[in-house]
C-alpha cells in the first residue's frame, strides 16, 4: 500500500471559520442555467448526464433492431422482413451499438465522473465536452434517421470494400456511414483529449500516479487507445469516401488497390476498439468490487500493469480479424500470438477481482450481481476468444454465429453488464434515491438468464454452420429450434431492460447537491459532498481509498477546510496539478454556460451531413458557421496573468496563467500532434501497403516522377515557414505588453510564414500534375495525391489559426507572457512542417530508391 | 505539502513509454518483413540453411530483448536507488520494468512461431 498518514485536523490547509459570503460566491459561480438555456451548459455534470441518456436512448434503439431481427430469425424462411431492410437493420445495430452507444456511453461517465473523483471541479476544457456531445447527438440522430428513410448504411458495421464502393453501393447509404460515423470519431477524440489532460492535470494535491483510482487509470489508458486507434478508421473513411465520390482508386484492385487495405485500416481500429469499450468497464468494476466486499482492491499495481499491457498489446491483434484472408501463415501466427498473450492482464485483472471478494465479504446487492453475471459471461466470452484466435478454428467458424455468440459474450458481457451495475452503484452520486433493490434483481435475472439464453445457443448455431447476416434459412437444417430459443432469449433481455426503465422513472430523481450519498460506504472521492462545483475545497490525498483512511475528510472537505475552499477569481476555476506527484502548478479559470459549444456542433454536423446529400454550399455554410463560432469561444480562452497569484490554503500561492510545457492547452496540443502523427502514420501504412501488393502502378526507375527541383523547393519553402515561426516565437518572448518593437516582427513573420506554406503544398501539387500522375488513374497515384490533401488540411486550419494568431495580435491580445495562443499555433506549425518533409521524402524519395 | 511544482512532469513517467515502443517497433518489422518477403516471393532465400525472414525475425527479436532487458534492468537499478524518494517515483520505476517484463514475454511469444510454422504457405 501506498497511503501516508493524513493531515492531523489542526493542520488542515484553510482554518475556520470561513468567510461568511465564500460558499454562496462558490455557488454563483457555479450557478447552472436553466430552462432553455440548458443548451448553453457546460459543466461536466450536466454534459455527463446529457451524454449518458443519449447513449442509452441509441442503446435502446439499436436495440429495438436487434428484436426486429430477432423475430425475422425465430422461424425459417420468414417474411417479416426483407433481405435489404434486413441488411440496413444489422447494420445499423452494429455501428449504433459501438459508435453510438459504447464509446460514447463510457466517454460519458468518465465526464461526469472523474472530476469528482480526482477532486477536480470539473475538466480542464468544459466547452470541448458540450461540442462533443452536441456534435454526437445531433449527428447520431439523423444519421439513425436515416433507417427510417430506407437510406442506412447496409454493408455491414465494418463496411468492407468492394461491396461499399461506388460500382456495388451507388447509393447514399454507404456515405451516411463513412460521413457520419467520420465525424462522431472526431468528437470521440475530442472526449479523449478531454480526459488525458484532465486525468494528467486536475487531480487534487498529493493524488500521485501510485494513488491514482483503478477507474482513472483505466480511462487514461482508454484516452490513448482511442488517440491512437481512431486516426486509422478516420483516414479509412476518408479513403473510402474519395473512391466513392472521386473514384480515387484504393480499394479496386485492377487500378492498384486492395481491399484488404481496409480491412487492416478498419480492424487496427477495430480490434482495440473492443478494448476501448472493455477497459473503462473493467475500472468501474475495480471501483464496485472493493465498495462491495469492504476492502481494498487486491494487487493495485498488477492491476495498473494490466491495463496498460492490454491497452498496448491489443494493437497487435487487428489481423486476427483477417485469418481468412490469404495473409502468410507466418504472420497469421504473430497475430495469434498476441491474441493468447493479451489473456495474460486480462487474466490479472480477474484473479485480482476475485481475490479481492474473497478477502472481503460481498455484500450481494444489484450493483454486485451484475459484477458476478460480468464476471462468469466475460470469461466465457474469454475463452471462445482464446478458441477463435487458434487460426485453423477461426477458419472454421469465420462468419458464422459462432462468432455472434463471442463477441456479445465478450461485448455485452465485458461492457453491459459493468455498465448496469455501475448504473445501479453509482445512482446514489446522482439522485435524491437510489434505484431499488428489489427492481434491480429483477433487471439482472432477466438481462442475465435472457442473455445466455438468447447468445449460448448461438455458439451451437454457428458450428452447425449458419452464416452471420442472412436475413432467413431454409428449415431442416438444424438452425430452427436454435434460433427460435435465441429470440426468445433476446426478448427476456428487453424484458429486463424495461424495468430497469420503469426502475429508473419511478425512483430516479436528478439532484447533485442534494444526492442520495454514500449509501454503499464507498472510499473514493466521487462520495464526498457535492454541489456543481463538485467538491467544497479540494482535499489533500494520503491513499487510494481516501473516504476509508482519513477520518472526518468529508465533514472538512464540506467545512472547507482544504485547498481552494471558494473561488478565488470570482469566476469557475479548478487546481492545476503536476502529472506524476499531483503537487499545485496553476489556478485553471473555466469557462461558464454559452451557446458557442452548440451552433459550433451543429455548424459541424451541418458540414458533414449535408455532403453525404451532396447539398455542397449549404455544407460549407455549416462548416464557416463552426469556423466562426470555435473562434469566437476561443476569443476569451487565453486570459494572460490577468489576476494576482492566489492563495489556496495551506500556505501555497499559484498563479492564475501558466505558459509553454506547464500549460494544460500545451498538453492538448501534444495529444492532438499525436493524433495527427496516427493519421499521417497510417496514410504512410497505406502507401508502403500499396507498393507492396501493386508495385506494378509504381513509377519505375524514377520515370514519372516531379524533377527533384520540385520536392527541394516545397521542402526549402515548408523549412523557410517553420524558420519564420520559431523567430516569431523569439521576437514574441521580448514582448510585454502593447506597443513593443517585437510585435511588428511577430506580425511580419507570421505573415510571411503563412504564403510560404501554401506556397511549398502548391509547387508540390504542380509537379505532380504537370508530370502527368492523375488521382483517378492508379492507386498511386490516389495516395499520393491523398498525402497533399491531407497537408493541404493541415495548412487550411493553420492558415486559419495564424490569422487568428495575427488578429489577435493587432488586438493586444498576445504578448511574451501572454502567448498560449501563439505556442499552439506553433507547435502545430511546426508539426505540420515536419509532416510535410516526411512526405515530400516519401513521394519522391522511395520511388526512386525502390522503384 | 509545501511547495507549488515547477515541473509540469518528472522525466522517469517519460520512460513509461520505451518499452511499448519497443514492441511496436518489433511487431511492425517483423510483420512487414513477412509480408513483403512474401509478396515479392524472396522469402526462399537463406543463409548457412536458415531462411531469411527466420534470420531476421531472429536477429529483431535479439535487437529487441536486448534493449527491453536494458530498460528493465535501469528501471530496476533506479527503482532501488528511489527507495527514498517520493512513492511516485518508486512506482514509475516499478511499473517500467513490470511493462518491460511484460513486452520481453509478448516479443518471445511472438517470435516462438517463426521456429515451427511454413513462411508464406
Amino acid at each position: 500500500m501506498t497511503a501516508t498518514s493524513p493531515p492531523s485536523p489542526t493542520s488542515l490547509p484553510s482554518p475556520l471559520p470561513r468567510p461568511a459570503d465564500e460558499l454562496a460566491r462558490l455557488e454563483a459561480a457555479w450557478t447552472p442555467p436553466r430552462g432553455w438555456k440548458l443548451l448553453t451548459a457546460v459543466n461536466n455534470t450536466y454534459i455527463g448526464i446529457f451524454y449518458i441518456a443519449t447513449a442509452f436512448v441509441f442503446f435502446i434503439a439499436a436495440g429495438i433492431l436487434a428484436l426486429l431481427m430477432r423475430i425475422q430469425l425465430a422461424v425459417p424462411e420468414n417474411t417479416f422482413l426483407d433481405q435489404g431492410t434486413y441488411n440496413q437493420m444489422f447494420t445499423m445495430h452494429g455501428t449504433v451499438m459501438m459508435f453510438l452507444f459504447a464509446v460514447p456511453v463510457v466517454e460519458a461517465i468518465g465526464v461526469l465522473l472523474l472530476p469528482n473523483m480526482l477532486g477536480a471541479r470539473d475538466l480542464p476544457f468544459p466547452r470541448l465536452s458540450a461540442y462533443a456531445f452536441w456534435a454526437y447527438l445531433i449527428g447520431g440522430v439523423v444519421f439513425f434517421g436515416s433507417i427510417f428513410f430506407g437510406n442506412a448504411p447496409d454493408g455491414g458495421w465494418f463496411m468492407n470494400p468492394p461491396l461499399t464502393s461506388y460500382r456495388y453501393s451507388p447509393g447514399a447509404n454507404a456515405d451516411w456511414w463513412l460521413l457520419g460515423i467520420g465525424f462522431i470519431e472526431i468528437s470521440a477524440i475530442a472526449g479523449a483529449i478531454e480526459i488525458i489532460v484532465g486525468i494528467l492535470r486536475t487531480r487534487a494535491p498529493g493524488m500521485s500516479l501510485d494513488k491514482l483510482p483503478i477507474y482513472a487509470w483505466a480511462m487514461l489508458v482508454f484516452a490513448f487507445m482511442i488517440v491512437f486507434a481512431f486516426p486509422a478508421v478516420i483516414l479509412a473513411t476518408m479513403l473510402l469516401e474519395l473512391e466513392r465520390a472521386f473514384h480515387w482508386p484504393f480499394f479496386i484492385a485492377e487500378l492498384g488497390g486492395d481491399a484488404l487495405l481496409w480491412q487492416h485500416l478498419f480492424w487496427f481500429f477495430g480490434h482495440p476498439e473492443v478494448y476501448i469499450i472493455f477497459l473503462p468497464a473493467a475500472g468501474m468494476v475495480s471501483l464496485i468490487v472493493p465498495t462491495m466486499a469492504q476492502t481494498p482492491l487486491v494487487a493495485y499495481r498488477l492491476i495498473v500493469l494490466a491495463l496498460a499491457g492490454t491497452g498496448l498489446l491489443s494493437f497487435g491483434l487487428w489481423v486476427h480479424h483477417m485469418f481468412a484472408t490469404g495473409i502468410p501463415p507466418l504472420s497469421l501466427s504473430f497475430f495469434a500470438a498476441a491474441s493468447m498473450a493479451v489473456t495474460i492482464p486480462s487474466g490479472i485483472q480477474f484473479f485480482a477481482w476475485i481475490a479481492t471478494m474473497a478477502t472481503g465479504r460481498v455484500q450481494l446487492k444489484t450493483p454486485a450481481l451484475f459484477v458476478l453475471g460480468f464476471l462468469a459471461v466475460f470469461l466465457i466470452g474469454g475463452l471462445t476468444g482464446v478458441m477463435v484466435a487458434v487460426v485453423p478454428f477461426d477458419w472454421q467458424v469465420h462468419d458464422t454465429y459462432f462468432i455472434v455468440a463471442h463477441l456479445h459474450y465478450v461485448l455485452f458481457g465485458g461492457m453491459v453488464f459493468p455498465l448496469f451495475a455501475a448504473f445501479y452503484y453509482w445512482t446514489p452520486f446522482l439522485s435524491r434515491q437510489q434505484l431499488s433493490e428489489r427492481l434491480g434483481r429483477w433487471v439482472f435475472g432477466l438481462i442475465f438468464v435472457g442473455f445466455n439464453v438468447a447468445f449460448f445457443p448461438m455458439h451451437i448455431t454457428g458450428l452447425a454452420g449458419m452464416p452471420r447476416r442472412v436475413y432467413t434459412y431454409s428449415a431442416g437444417l438444424g438452425w430452427d429450434s436454435l434460433n427460435l430459443v435465441s429470440t426468445v432469449g433476446a426478448f427476456l433481455i428487453a424484458a429486463g431492460v424495461a424495468v430497469f426503465l420503469i426502475d429508473v422513472a419511478r425512483n430516479f430523481r436528478l439532484d447533485v447537491t442534494n444526492n442520495a450519498g454514500n449509501v454503499w460506504g464507498a472510499g473514493t472521492l466521487e462520495w464526498l459532498p457535492t454541489g456543481n462545483y463538485s467538491v467544497r475545497s479540494i482535499p489533500l490525498i494520503t491513499s487510494h481509498e481516501p473516504l476509508w483512511d482519513q477520518p472526518g475528510l468529508a465533514a472538512d472537505v464540506e467545512a472547507g477546510r482544504y485547498y481552494l475552499p471558494g473561488t478565488a477569481t470570482g469566476r469557475r476555476e479548478t487546481l492545476l496539478t503536476s502529472a506524476l506527484d499531483a503537487k499545485p502548478q496553476y489556478l485553471l479559470q473555466l469557462p461558464g454556460p454559452g451557446w458557442t459549444p452548440f451552433f459550433a456542433a451543429a455548424g459541424t454536423a451541418a458540414f458533414f451531413l449535408l455532403l453525404t446529400v451532396k447539398l455542397v454550399v449549404p455544407a460549407i455554410l455549416g462548416g464557416v458557421l463552426a469556423i466562426v463560432m470555435m473562434l469566437w469561444w476561443m476569443w476569451g480562452s487565453d486570459p494572460g496573468p490577468n489576476h494576482a497569484p492566489v492563495d489556496i490554503g495551506g500556505g501555497i500561492t499559484v498563479p492564475v496563467y501558466v505558459t509553454g510545457p506547464a500549460s494544460h492547452s500545451w498538453w492538448a496540443m501534444v495529444t492532438l500532434l499525436l493524433v495527427s502523427g496516427m493519421l499521417f502514420g497510417s496514410l504512410v501504412f497505406s502507401y508502403l501497403y500499396l507498393w507492396t501488393v501493386s508495385p506494378r502502378v509504381w513509377p519505375a526507375g524514377g520515370a514519372g516522377i516531379p524533377a527533384p527541383v520540385f520536392p527541394l523547393l516545397a521542402a526549402a519553402l515548408l523549412a523557410l515557414s517553420s524558420a519564420a515561426i520559431a523567430y516569431a516565437s523569439r521576437a514574441l518572448r521580448t514582448t510585454v505588453g502593447a506597443g513593443h518593437r517585437g510585435h511588428t516582427m511577430v506580425r511580419i513573420s507570421l505573415l510571411a510564414a503563412l504564403p510560404l506554406l501554401v506556397a511549398a503544398l502548391g509547387v508540390e501539387l504542380y509537379g505532380q500534375w504537370q508530370a502527368g500522375l492523375r488521382p483517378t488513374a492508379s492507386s498511386y497515384g490516389a495516395v499520393v495525391y491523398t498525402l497533399s490533401a491531407l497537408q493541404g488540411q493541415f495548412v487550411l486550419v493553420l492558415l486559419i489559426m495564424g490569422g487568428y494568431t495575427l488578429a489577435r495580435s493587432w488586438c493586444g491580445l498576445l504578448d511574451g507572457q501572454r502567448r498560449a495562443t501563439f505556442d499552439n499555433t506553433m507547435l502545430l506549425w511546426h508539426y505540420a512542417v515536419a509532416q510535410g518533409l516526411v512526405a515530400l521524402l516519401l513521394i519522391h524519395g522511395f520511388p526512386r530508391t525502390f522503384g | 505539502m509545501s511547495a507549488v511544482a515547477t515541473r509540469s512532469a518528472s522525466s522517469p513517467a517519460w520512460r513509461l513509454w520505451v518499452a511499448p515502443l519497443i514492441w511496436a517497433a518489433h511487431f511492425l518489422a517483423i510483420y512487414a518483413f513477412t509480408a513483403l518477403s512474401c509478396a515479392r516471393n524472396v522469402a526462399t532465400a537463406s543463409w548457412l540453411g536458415v531462411g531469411s525472414v527466420t534470420l531476421f525475425i531472429v536477429a529483431a527479436t535479439l535487437a529487441a530483448a536486448a534493449a527491453l532487458l536494458v530498460t528493465i534492468g535501469l528501471a530496476i537499478r533506479d527503482g532501488i536507488r528511489a527507495r527514498t524518494s517520493p512513492a511516485p517515483t518508486a512506482f514509475v520505476h516499478w511499473l517500467t520494468a513490470a511493462i518491460g517484463s511484460l513486452v520481453l514475454l509478448a516479443v518471445l511469444w511472438e517470435t516462438l512461431p517463426v521456429l515451427v510454422l511454413p513462411v508464406c504457405g
